[in-house]
């Protein structure tokens, strides 16, 4: 049994750390110095190549390297870029051909206005608040402030609706 | 079998050439550090298909980062942390060990190799066990002693693989050098 107190001190001392009290020591604790010896052993071991090295086909991780870098990098993530922008696009020319109903309203999607559940109000509230942050495109240009575009979701209760910009409205 | 592009030039004219597209030269750097990968590969990994996915890793996101490598500094340091990096990665996405159970084998003391048929199945089956010990470390402990070891990288270098402070790591590898003694020999 080594001295407790040393263990670290000699996992240290096999790394190559000098420690001139602790060689001492070594020269005194049998069992001290039987603990440096396995641990330069271990250390000795591990430094060495693995056997199964000899039978590993570089030339084929080589060709697998090469078909791997020749491939382009990730093209579906840009077609899927260009999709959903070309997506974007068209939804916003859609909206902005569309004829301005009298009440300058612009309905996507019409909503029945068959005797629903009464709406959870604090929901459409806060959908109606984040509106701006989800709109996937530029909003038609406008000039007239009463104009706004509401966009019927899935969900009865939640109507997204887009305003334009006024000027002013950054500061 | 392709023999392996003979390194002509040293690493720093390597990576530069490779910096602009030379994949000749890319090349060649693959042949410089395969080995060193794959044997760090295999220990982290403890399998060889899996060091075998990690080394091709390595040296594909190395080829896609080539301009951010020091090329004074060399590829290797670099190579490591990825190959750790990919080693961990690969682990993750198993879910599982292929490591061998290390109370299937008996205790095995290091010996040197032994060139004959006997005595290479005897490293094989001592490497086993290394490796079944190896994937008994947790895994920090683990990359910091086998970049030591192994790789021969100082502490501070080591630290900067892994991410870690260099009292971390000095303490990480202490603690695992004690701990696969005790391993190896059946005493935990």
């Amino acid at each position: 049994m080594s001295c407790a107190v040393f263990e670290e001190r000699i996992a240290q001392y096999v790394g190559g750390e000098p420690d001139a009290e602790l060689e001492q020591h070594l020269r005194a604790c049998s069992d001290c110095a039987a603990l440096a010896r396995e641990l330069a052993e271990d250390r000795d071991w591990l430094a060495s190549h693995p056997p199964e090295m000899a039978d590993v086909d570089y030339a084929a991780i080589r060709s697998e390297i090469r078909r791997e870098i020749a491939r382009p990098q990730r093209a579906w993530k840009w077609v899927a870029a260009a999709a959903a922008v070309l997506l974007a696009i068209g939804v916003a020319s859609t909206f902005h051909r569309s004829p301005a109903p009298e009440n300058h309203v612009a309905r996507a999607v019409e909503q029945t206005p068959a005797p629903a559940p009464a709406p959870d109000r604090s929901l459409a509230v806060t959908a109606q608040k984040r509106a701006p942050k989800r709109s996937p495109a530029p909003l038609p240009v406008t000039h007239d402030p009463a104009v706004r575009i509401e966009l019927a979701t899935n969900n009865p209760d939640v109507t997204i609706i887009l305003l334009p910009e006024l000027k002013g409205d950054t500061q | 079998m392709d023999d392996p592009p003979r390194s002509t030039a040293p690493e720093a004219r390597l990576l530069a050439l490779a910096k602009t597209g030379d994949l000749d030269a890319f090349e060649q750097i693959v042949a410089l550090h395969e080995r060193r990968v794959f044997a760090l590969a295999l220990r982290l990994t403890g399998s060889v298909e899996d060091a075998k996915d990690a080394t091709q890793e390595a040296f594909v996101r190395l080829h896609r980062k080539m301009s951010q490598i020091d090329s004074d500094r060399g590829a290797g340091p670099w190579l490591y942390s990825v190959t750790v990096n990919a080693c961990r990665d690969i682990g993750r996405d198993r879910q599982r060990s292929r490591l061998v159970p290390v109370d299937n084998l008996a205790s095995l003391s290091p010996a040197a190799p032994d060139a004959s048929p006997e005595g290479l199945y005897a490293d094989r089956q001592r490497e086993e066990h290394l490796r079944a010990v190896l994937g008994r470390l947790p895994e920090k402990e683990r990359a910091a002693l086998l970049l030591r070891e192994m790789e021969g990288l100082s502490t501070q270098e080591v630290a900067r693989v892994l991410g870690s402070s260099e009292a971390t790591v000095r303490s990480q590898i202490c603690t695992a050098r004690l701990k696969l003694r005790k391993l190896l020999r059946g005493k935990l």
